[in-house]
């Protein structure tokens, strides 16, 4: 470029698009017929089919939305050896395939309708450079991206849709102004520490010292499913990912780093192994030893007593986890065996090297193994651990 | 110019693709309106009479839950049972502890497992006609069992929520938002048509393959249930209990069934019970269950007692449930030679420690041997309505109607000689609802006893009084009568439904 001789790229990008999702399900208009089926006859009877509809039927079905704005700047410096890309985007979703909630009384709790609207807008950054160019070479990679997800329409009333129902609450929200799916939980604040305290704060119905402490949210002076508050959302707001080659002579060295942060995770395998009065004969995990015992012996202010637990089983912000991390994703190390194997004929190449994954890392996730895991309704019950791995490898082309 | 053949069968060809293209072009539209083939569908359902048997089995499939829910919601509620929570907190336990909330995962399952039911119901009664069955006595039968049915919910929600939806034929979404609670004397008025009706409609009864299926007897049978829950004094004008003074209505029903000649009082207690009698001369109507992992059992016998004493006693299939213990107040009610309390009760076990744990819970419906594939996989039919119960209702109305005293005092010692104990001379409505209680212990039919007779509040307070040494319940006020609307019913639109006074 004349004029700009350290650019040796410069490229301004826009687009607009609609697209639709038609992944929709076999006919979810229609109203399918399931087996339901009983038992008549004498002695201890037998089966007799029975059949009904199994879904409410909506003939208004139609595809979900998609409409995406992005702009981007590509620029490349001093002949491409820091060359960095930048997108911004907007995407709008509308009618949205959603399961919304209906009237039980038709017979069912939910049925799929095309239905409000969901924004997500962001951007994306990614920076590679060619930091050495010499024997030895260097080059980064680095990306890193936002996003923000916000709901902006739901159903005709903006009924927020609650799920996650069990032991007497919901624990995930999806309503207008915040994100998709976010948590929904009663803030534990610490521990009522005295018989006074206990007193004079507000509780559930049942707890005494000991117990945990909760804000009361809707100031109605009793803790119950109304004082839910959101706290948090199950998507990462940054996400990002480094990775680093190195070669020198035959060798080459590569580790990627990533890590996300600004999501929570909420681990109902947590609520289960962690949560005393879930069997005063099981087993507990370590925390339990700085659990208040008295108000003498009040331990650390967070746990709770142990038992008895009279106070139900709504769910608390006490299983809801910091999902950012840091992680080694992988470390390669290899040679190039070419110049060794270029005398067997038919050789073209070959390569030996030795890699390894999720080896080194960082997390806040006490409540699971890894705190990507969600394998049950935008929980964590229990999913297995990221592997780990080291892989000795050679390739041989011919 | 001449074209040569190969040139015309190439502009037939292009012709042919183009014609196609259009086709595809012209086939998409922006609605969805492909009818499935390979699924089974509404639209190719409801055409004959084998559609309508189905359609009503699944109906009948919605019963499964009517057992555990009595259980739960009456018997847990009633003094019958002390399940006040120990090491945890379930659903159930702010029943008993008359604390439950809204957000009560039972009372949400309570309220769309009967409207997913009636839904049931209306799809058979919409869509049956004499064009699709034209015979008439099938059609008879298969439109007085969804009435029945259909009656069946409605008595359940009336008792349970009060005044409630009243939704007697399909409903989309859109138009169930617009449809407010209707006065419980409306949800009465269903009720009592659809009895009426189906006791016209229904056989007397049923023989082999049939065995099990709703009669004209236990529709009317039901009905007298009804008038009897109808006539008892009012505690609370929100509830189910109107004072209509209907005592001769469910007499007359009563005896006619008594007259029939079509049920016998079964003169040994276990035996009203057993795996191998079901179906049996005492059963108006039961609900239906069998083991085999084909997802046809109940949980009823896993769901009154405990792991720990199914491992005792070596019964393979356990679950990770509560501790639902019998209230002293219900064993001490028993004389000692009341041959029902051994049967209807565990009165402690040996552990597997070789310990023995004193502890209380109803094995009435347990077969140790039995079991079936898993804890949710038990065979035993559940009763609804027994003869037991029809004789009984029928003494309580010759009391009220100023009957005879003769023959009141006749059933009730009837019962009593069954179970061992002596005869008793004039018989009072306290005494009968006493009876009761010892004889349909565990069938769920405590707390609708207790609500129908006026006693429920003086009854519970005095019990809570004796038993609850821990003071975990609340006292037992008019409005408990009634269980809060599930505050999934109440989201569905703000306003629509007003909660239940006491639960707001």
């Amino acid at each position: 470029m004349k004029g700009l001789p350290h650019v040796s790229e410069l490229k301004l990008r826009g687009s607009w698009g609609l697209s639709g999702n038609n992944n929709i399900g076999d006919f979810s208009q229609a109203a399918l017929l399931g087996f339901y089926n009983y038992v008549l006859g004498t002695g201890e009877g037998a089966l007799v089919k029975g059949q009904t509809s199994s879904n409410i039927p909506n003939p208004d079905l139609g595809w979900e939305k998609s409409e995406t704005i992005d702009a981007g700047l590509d620029l490349g410096l001093f002949d491409n050896r820091i060359f960095v890309s930048f997108d911004y985007y907007r995407k709008l979703n509308t009618d949205l395939l959603l399961n919304i909630p209906v009237a039980a009384v038709t017979g069912f709790n939910t049925a799929i309708t095309n239905i409000g609207k969901v924004e997500n807008k962001g951007w994306e950054l990614e920076l590679s450079t060619r930091n050495l160019t010499g024997k030895l070479e260097w080059s980064t990679n680095l990306n890193l991206s936002h996003n923000t997800n916000k709901v902006l329409q739901l159903g005709p009333n903006n009924t927020p849709i609650i799920y996650g129902n069990f032991d007497n609450m919901g624990h995930h929200i999806t309503t207008v102004g915040q994100p998709i799916g976010a948590f929904y939980v009663i803030e534990t604040i610490g521990v009522l520490k005295t018989a006074a305290e206990a007193a004079s704060s507000p509780i559930i119905a049942g707890e005494e010292a000991g117990d945990p402490k909760y804000r009361d949210a809707n100031n109605d002076k009793v803790i119950d499913v109304k004082d839910a508050v959101i706290m948090g959302q199950p998507d990462p707001t940054y996400v990002w990912g480094i990775t680093n080659n190195f070669s020198y002579k035959g060798f080459d060295l590569s580790f990627l780093f990533q890590g996300q942060w600004g999501n929570k995770i909420y681990s109902t395998f947590g609520r289960a192994i962690d949560r005393m009065g879930s069997g005063i004969v099981d087993n507990s995990l370590g925390i339990w030893r700085d659990r208040w015992r008295s108000e003498s012996d009040p331990g650390n202010g967070i746990v709770p007593k142990a038992w008895p637990i009279t106070y139900g089983r709504l769910k608390d912000s006490r299983w809801l986890y910091n999902a950012s991390y840091w992680r080694l994703r992988t470390v390669t190390m290899g040679y190039n065996l070419s110049k060794l194997l270029k005398h067997i004929p038919g050789v073209n190449g070959a390569r030996i090297y030795v890699s390894a994954e999720n080896i080194w890392g960082k997390d806040h996730y006490t409540g699971g193994f890894n705190p990507e895991a969600i394998n049950d309704s935008g929980d964590d019950y229990g999913a297995f651990p990221l592997a780990k791995s080291f892989i000795l490898g050679v390739n041989i082309s011919f | 110019m001449q074209l040569t053949n190969a040139a015309k069968h190439q502009l037939h060809a292009i012709n042919w693709w183009m014609l196609l293209i259009i086709l595809i072009l012209n086939s998409c539209t922006s609605k969805l309106d492909v009818k499935p083939i390979s699924d089974p569908s509404v639209e190719n359902f409801y055409r004959n009479q084998q559609d309508f048997e189905q359609a009503v089995n699944a109906a009948y499939n919605g019963l499964g839950t009517y057992p555990t829910r009595h259980f739960f919601l009456s018997e847990i509620r009633s003094d019958n049972m002390y399940v006040p929570g120990d090491g945890g907190t379930y659903d159930w336990n702010p029943v008993n502890n008359f604390i439950v909330n809204a957000s009560n995962t039972l009372m949400s399952s309570a309220w769309s497992d009967c409207y997913n039911t009636i839904m049931r119901c209306n799809s058979v009664l919409d869509n049956i006609n004499e064009q699709k069955v034209p015979d008439q006595a099938a059609r008879d039968q298969l439109t007085g069992e969804a009435k029945f049915i259909r009656a069946l919910m409605y008595f359940d929600l009336v008792r349970f929520f009060g005044a409630v939806p009243k939704i007697t034929k399909l409903v989309g979404a859109a138009e169930a938002q617009e449809i407010a609670r209707s006065p419980v004397s409306e949800i009465y008025d269903v009720i009592i048509a659809d009895l009426e009706s189906a006791s016209q409609l229904l056989p007397d009864t049923y023989s082999g393959a049939a065995k099990g299926r709703a009669t004209r007897y236990a529709a009317a049978g039901l009905l007298a249930r009804v008038y009897l829950t109808r006539s008892g004094p009012v505690l609370f004008d929100k509830g189910p209990v109107l004072n209509s003074n209907e005592y001769g209505k469910a007499r007359d029903l009563l005896r006619s069934i008594i007259n029939s000649g079509k049920y016998a009082f079964i003169s040994d207690y276990a035996q009203i019970f057993s795996y191998d009698n079901e179906n049996n001369s005492e059963s108006l109507f039961e609900v239906q269950f069998k083991s085999g992992g084909t997802g046809t059992g109940t949980v009823i016998p896993a769901e009154m007692l405990p792991t720990v004493y199914m491992r005792a006693a070596k019964i393979p299939v356990q679950g990770g449930n509560d501790f639902k213990f019998v209230s002293n107040d219900l064993l001490q009610s028993y004389p000692v030679a009341d041959m029902r309390l051994a049967f209807n009760i565990l009165q402690g076990y040996t552990d597997e420690g070789g310990n023995f744990v004193n502890q209380n819970y109803f094995k009435k419906f347990l077969d140790p041997k039995r079991y079936g594939v898993d804890l949710r996989d038990w065979g035993i039919n559940q009763p609804v309505l027994r003869y037991t119960d029809v004789l009984m209702m029928y003494a309580e109305t010759l009391l009220h109607t100023g009957g005879s005293q003769a023959e009141a005092d006749s059933i009730v010692n009837m019962v009593r000689t069954r179970a061992g104990l002596p005869a008793v001379n004039g018989v009072n409505a306290d005494q009968l609802l006493e009876e009761r209680r010892r004889e349909f212990a565990a069938e769920g039919l405590r707390w609708h006893d207790l609500v129908r007779t006026g006693k429920v509040v003086t009854v519970m307070n005095a019990w809570m009084a004796k038993e609850d040494e821990r003071h975990v319940m609340k006292p037992m006020q008019p409005a408990y009568i009634l269980y809060p609307i599930p505050q999934t019913a109440i989201n569905i639109r703000p306003g629509l439904y007003e909660q239940n006074e006491g639960y707001n």
